[in-house]
């Protein structure tokens, strides 16, 4: 239970928590020794979707510098039960819109925070970036590479700041590393283990892939809940019969959505990888997949996933039925490896990061980087990157084959069926929102 | 309604099955195309549509049209247009004869950036409302030109804003002027980029944005300023810096360090006094500037009231720091620049620096003694010994670090050979014993080993060690009992699950901590490492804790059954299997954590999915000759012996290699003359094990028992050219050699009926009899050498228990039954 997807999001709660109710200098200075806001510094922030995440302890939140003041949701029950839970928590009523449009046009609203399936990442982020409003995203960022593009385009233009919610590339013990990822991206920035090198994210390296998010494919139609508007929280998707495995908690395990355990847990495993290897501004070069056939509505299971990059680091996934030979090291080079815990071949290996200066410092306050318009430490541009790396597994999931891709345009090489899945179907009005 | 739904379920499954068993997309293609032409459910079509997009060719642009009005496949129907080579002469068609929804067109119109739709779309928006609307503005924005700008500057200021992109420069500059204060952020930061990117460059038009109160909107001036030079634009904002308010400043020197504009420096270092984010903002670029003068600076901003940029700077600068921080270490500003820069030193690794906070560690200095650890060398460790022999209170614990640091660059020998050395004259010797342990090498055990002798405070150093050897020093202790019994098996338990030397090892002494230690956490520290062991064996022993007293033991053996459960490729007795993890759901359905409805539903799926444990029975003949049964699936209550190396499972008994076991099973009764039959089954090549008749308990079989049976894969390649013929299947061992038989495939089951009358032995396997001897007339009534040349003395024993013999590990056996004949 202690390495389960939802304790350690209360962990990371508790350290989120601890940080803001720390004095910041900007606004101490405003009023003394007082630890007053003045309104104009204050930042608001709407969520989209209070559901699971949304409703978390580590979002459902409100304090003086950043106020919650509005919550959206197509599930009537769900958004009465977030205002009710605003008024107890914050004393205050929030505004309660059924339509994401009216909160992101809500002219009390600074920060949209999209806490939605990924089907509709894309969309609510190129509208809120259209509306002037910066962006606060649940991972995965999108749920195809082509959204993805136009997420980076619109943030872009409209001068906004965007964060993707994935961290362990700037703070906490990144699963099986059993610490940060700072130390390891020292010790690969300083050549010592080699070049190329190969990571692998897998169980034996202390990162479990969930499979609870697979799909069912027996599943008979039912009706609709009252409450829930299902063809507006379908939305863009095509539209399939109403299941209530569709949706709300398992929504993950339809293609339609989302990609299973790859999309739940992608991001936050590869994300940090991808700043460790150096690898944020390209994409792999190939992908390869080990996997049952997947079935065309319901995400199933794999056993492996690789990607390469053009400089020959690869990046494994290994997920369910893989057979690991032993004990596999998480990081590999030439001239040295990494295990889990940070054991390392590498004789006074600490001695060796901590002889390093510290990487590049980065932004990693996001509230500081809507006030002082920094990029903040996962932005679009590089959260694209890693939400393509999951999205690029996906398609080859689907086809069942290894894909070649071309970091330059973005598409595969020589693969009608992968380039068609870079944009998918969508639903009017919705196709032509993005 | 209810019928189309069933309909649509049974395509999913046809989809689903017609995916698993068509290779190839063109095969696919044709399965699906076939399944869309028969299909008279729009649901269900639109799915089928849905899967054929991405394996869609040209030539299915007229089947994806002809769905174009149905509201449910017009989605793949536009998409695979868009997606198509020739797909846009159909688009276009669509468009001017508006043959499908508008707001799909759009959106392929904008993807397809088909200019030509422009006067269509300006048509279609002199009637368009709401959605459409919206989707014609969105798409005139895309690939609208001159003609379309009137009118999305009035009805969508975002669009054209995006249009400004396929109008000349000079157009889309002076469009861009008029936007420059409109309402939305979003807006005025697009206007200024396309102002800044689109106009000559001249840095007068970034400095006239940074005047403005507008923050994102200077930023967005800065970010657009890309193309330009970065030494000029750094020079033009340097000149106005003084004329920026105060906002603006910060955003230049922010920029400044994005930039790595080095001529900056001056300005740079020149606004680091200033309160606020603007003097911290100047700290930061000037980490990142670096340059002469630059550590100067950052280390005398360590003794301001706020140096946490300042700090955070040089942990991260590049270059040289020791000149600057020398200096301020012999005459510190005050007392925080000096906390600070004992702090950076380590950090930073300067050890160039270790005889300067030496000298201030011994004039009591307890910063300085905490430093050292991550900065002395050799050339300090006899001056750092001689402050820990005389330390007191928190001094010690920082010098000892200090001391081990001192060392590290030695060999573990010379490290445990320099610690010794100062033992003789310490006064404070077990000051050192930690320094010693540090050092984690069978060297520096060795001391402490001898030093535990004479003084038994050095237990806790020893014990604390991480290497393999102290394993037994730790598990001895903890086998003494007493009061620090509990501490000692905690640190056997994260001991073993580092060194022990393979999964047997770990399991047996973890299953050895369960039973000795008396605290539940060490349990659950015990039961953890279990979990991390997806083995059958761990899973049995896990489940024996869900019952324990304790609450905490209880859940931590739920979780451990539930994770090897989830991955234990070994197959895992039904009935344990079943038992432990209902057990455990039932656990997890009275705690109700968040997670614990995921553990009782992954719990539900694993019980439903296994398969329920077959049993043998007798056969009709069997009873009626009075056969009892002594192993029918369920358990060894009828047998005795080696337990841990014969397991039931899913109705066999699993034999498997084991350490440390003596490898046999034996019947609880003994037995003269009898009929005994099996089956057996081998999963692995060259498995060896054997049947041991009129046996006693804990010895060979084959000689003091009244014989051995061999149970061999005697056609594994293993064996090939050397097997002797008396060793084969069904030989009594080193005596009567069997008829050699042909062993059915690996995983097969084998029937074996052995009777013993007297001194006549009768082997069948699988229905062909493979030994018919009587031993006392094979032997000359004991008189005539065996052919194995050996002496059997139990050969002629009345009676005995039967045994299965060996412990070498692939070997599976059911349905034992057994006919006693008497005396």
């Amino acid at each position: 239970m202690a390495d389960s997807r939802r304790s350690f999001l209360k962990k990371a709660g508790a350290g989120i928590v601890a940080a803001t109710i720390l004095p910041r200098n900007v606004f101490g200075a405003l009023g003394g020794n007082k630890k007053y806001v003045a309104p104009s510094d204050q930042l608001t922030r709407g969520i989209i979707g209070v559901g699971g995440i949304g409703m978390s302890s580590l979002h459902f939140t409100s304090d003086e510098k950043c106020r919650l003041v509005a919550v959206c949701d197509v599930d009537q029950s769900h958004l009465n039960r977030a205002v009710e839970t605003g008024k107890e928590r914050f004393g205050t009523t929030l505004a309660a819109y059924h339509d994401f449009r009216d909160l992101i046009h809500d002219s009390n609203v600074d920060i949209v925070h999209i806490a939605t399936p990924s089907h509709w990442h894309g969309i609510m982020a190129v509208e809120a970036a259209r509306a002037g409003k910066d962006i606060f995203c649940e991972k995965p960022m999108t749920r195809t590479i082509g959204e993805g593009q136009k997420v980076v385009e619109a943030v872009a233009r409209y001068g906004r700041i965007f964060r993707l919610d994935t961290w362990f590339r700037f703070k906490d013990t990144f699963y099986g590393l059993g610490t940060t990822v700072e130390p390891l991206k020292k010790l690969v920035s300083s050549g010592l283990l080699g070049w190329p090198l190969t990571v692998r994210i897998s169980g034996a390296t202390g990162f479990a892939w969930k499979f609870y998010w697979t799909g069912r494919t027996d599943l008979t139609p039912q009706p609709v809940p009252a409450e829930l508007d299902y063809d507006l929280w379908l939305g863009p998707a095509p539209y399939k019969p109403y299941h209530p495995h569709r949706v709300h908690s398992t929504f993950r395990g339809y293609w339609d959505y989302e990609s299973g355990g790859l999309g739940d847990m992608g991001q936050h495993y590869i994300d940090p990888v991808q700043y460790i290897l150096g690898k944020d501004d390209t994409f792999p070069v190939k992908v390869e997949v080990d996997a049952p056939v997947q079935h065309p509505d319901a995400v199933g299971t794999w056993r492996s996933i690789t990607y390469t990059y053009d400089d020959g680091c690869k990046i494994i996934l290994e997920g369910e039925g893989y057979e690991s030979p032993g004990k596999v090291p998480y990081i590999e080079g030439p001239l040295g490896k990494v295990y889990k815990g940070f054991e390392c071949t590498i004789p006074n290996v600490w001695d060796v990061i901590n002889s390093l200066p510290d990487p590049a410092p980065r932004h990693t306050d996001f509230l500081e980087c809507v006030k002082n318009r920094q990029h903040f430490a996962l932005d679009e541009i590089i959260g694209h990157h890693s939400a393509t790396v999951v999205n690029m597994g996906a398609c080859a999931l689907r086809l069942g084959r290894t894909l070649h891709f071309d970091p330059l345009t973005q598409r595969f090489i020589g693969d009608d069926a992968a380039n068609h899945l870079i944009n998918q179907p969508m639903r009017a009005p919705w196709a032509s929102m993005i | 309604m209810k019928k189309i739904f069933t309909l649509f379920t049974a395509l999913l499954l046809v989809a689903g099955s017609l995916f698993g068993q068509v290779a190839g997309d063109s095969a696919k293609r044709d399965a699906l195309k076939q399944e869309i032409s028969r299909c008279e459910d729009s649901v269900a079509r639109s799915f089928l549509l849905q899967q054929l997009y991405p394996l869609a060719r040209e030539a299915d642009i007229d089947l994806y049209l002809s769905y174009v009005n149905d509201p449910l496949c017009a989605p793949m129907s536009v998409a695979a247009l868009v997606a198509l080579p020739g797909g846009d002469k159909a688009l276009m068609d669509l468009v001017r004869t508006e043959g499908a929804d508008k707001t799909l067109l759009c959106g392929a119109v904008a993807d397809r950036g088909l200019r030509e739709a422009e006067p269509y779309l300006l048509q279609w928006a002199q009637t368009a409302q709401g959605e459409e609307k919206k989707a014609i503005c969105q798409t005139l924005g895309i690939i609208g030109g001159k003609a379309s700008a009137k009118y999305l500057k009035s009805q969508s200021p975002a669009d054209y804003m995006v249009l400004l992109d396929n109008l000349s420069d000079k157009e889309a500059v002076k469009a861009a002027k008029g936007l420059l204060k409109d309402a939305n952020s979003g807006i005025r930061c697009a206007a200024v980029k396309t102002l800044i990117e689109r106009s000559a460059p001249d840095p007068k038009l970034v400095v006239n944005a940074l005047k403005t109160g507008d923050r994102p909107y200077r930023n967005a001036a800065l970010a657009a300023a890309e193309k330009y030079d970065v030494g000029a634009l750094a020079k033009a904002l340097e000149k106005a810096y003084a004329t920026l308010p105060d906002g603006a400043k910060t955003d230049v020197l922010n920029w400044l360090g994005v930039k790595k504009a080095a001529s900056a420096l001056p300005l740079v270092t020149s606004s680091i006094r200033v309160p606020g984010e603007q003097g911290e903002t100047a700290l930061r670029t000037l980490g990142i500037l670096g340059g002469e003068g630059a550590a100067e600076a950052l280390v005398s901003a360590l003794s301001w009231d706020k140096s946490g940029a300042a700090y955070a700077a040089l942990t991260t600068f590049e270059g040289n720091l020791t000149d600057a921080v020398a200096k301020a270490l012999d005459a510190p500003e005050n007392g925080m620049q000096l906390e600070n820069l004992l702090r950076l030193c380590p950090k930073r690794h300067m050890t160039e620096l270790a005889p300067a906070v030496l000298k201030l560690a011994a004039s009591g200095n307890l910063s300085a003694a905490k430093a050292l650890d991550g900065m002395a060398t050799l050339a300090q460790a006899d001056g750092i010994a001689a402050l820990l022999d005389a330390s007191a209170g928190e001094f010690t614990e920082p010098l000892q670090k200090a001391l081990v640091y001192a060392l590290h660059t030695e060999t573990p020998e010379a490290q445990a050979e320099k610690l010794k050395g100062y033992l003789p004259t310490a006064v404070h010797k077990d000051k050192f014993y930690p320094a010693l342990a540090a050092g984690n090498s069978d060297a520096a055990a060795n001391v402490l080993r001898e030093v535990v002798q004479k003084d038994a405070s050095a237990r806790d150093a020893l014990f604390g060690m991480q290497i393999p050897s102290v394993m037994e020093d730790v598990l001895a202790a903890a086998r003494e009992g007493g009061k620090d019994a509990d501490k000692y098996l905690d640190r056997y338990v994260n001991l073993l699950s580092r060194f022990g030397k393979n999964d047997d090892v770990k399991r047996l002494g973890y299953a050895e901590v369960l039973s000795l230690a008396s605290d539940p956490a060490v349990k659950e520290s015990a039961l953890g490492k279990i979990a991390d062991m997806p083995l059958m064996k761990c899973f049995l022993l896990a489940g024996k804790y869900l019952d324990d007293s304790a609450e905490g033991v209880r859940y931590s053996a739920a979780d451990a059954v539930r994770k090897i459960a989830s991955q234990c490729k070994e197959e895992i007795n039904y009935d344990d299997f079943k038992g432990s993890l209902e057990k455990a759901a039932t656990l997890y359905r009275t705690r109700g954590l968040a997670d614990d409805g995921y553990a009782v539903d992954e719990i539900g799926k694993m019980v439903s999915e296994a398969k329920p444990a077959p049993r043998s029975e007798l056969t009709a003949e069997e009873k009626a000759r009075g056969f009892e049964m002594l192993f029918d699936g369920s358990d060894l209550s009828k047998w005795h012996g080696d337990k841990e190396g014969y397991t039931v499972v899913n109705g066999a008994i699993l034999v498997s290699a084991l350490y440390g076991s003596t490898g046999n099973l034996y019947t609880n009764k003994q037995y003269r003359n009898f009929v005994y039959r099996f089956e057996f089954c081998f999963l692995e090549e060259g498995v060896n094990n054997g049947v041991g008749i009129r046996t006693p308990e804990n010895v060979d079989a084959a000689y003091h028992g009244m014989c051995e049976l061999q149970i061999l894969d005697h056609d594994a390649p293993q064996y090939a050219g050397w097997l002797k013929d008396y060793q084969v299947h069904g030989s009594i061992y080193g005596i009567v050699p069997a008829k050699r038989l042909k062993h059915k495939p690996l995983g097969e089951w084998s029937t074996e009926e052995i009777i013993v009358k007297g001194d006549h032995i009768t082997v069948t396997v699988n229905g062909e009899v493979i030994t018919d001897a009587d031993v006392r007339k094979v032997t000359k009534g004991g008189r005539k050498p065996t052919i194995d040349g050996k002496e059997h003395p139990g050969l002629f024993n009345k009676k005995g228990y039967i045994s299965f013999c060996g412990h070498g590990s692939g070997l599976k056996i059911r349905n034992v039954r057994i006919l006693d004949l008497g005396e």
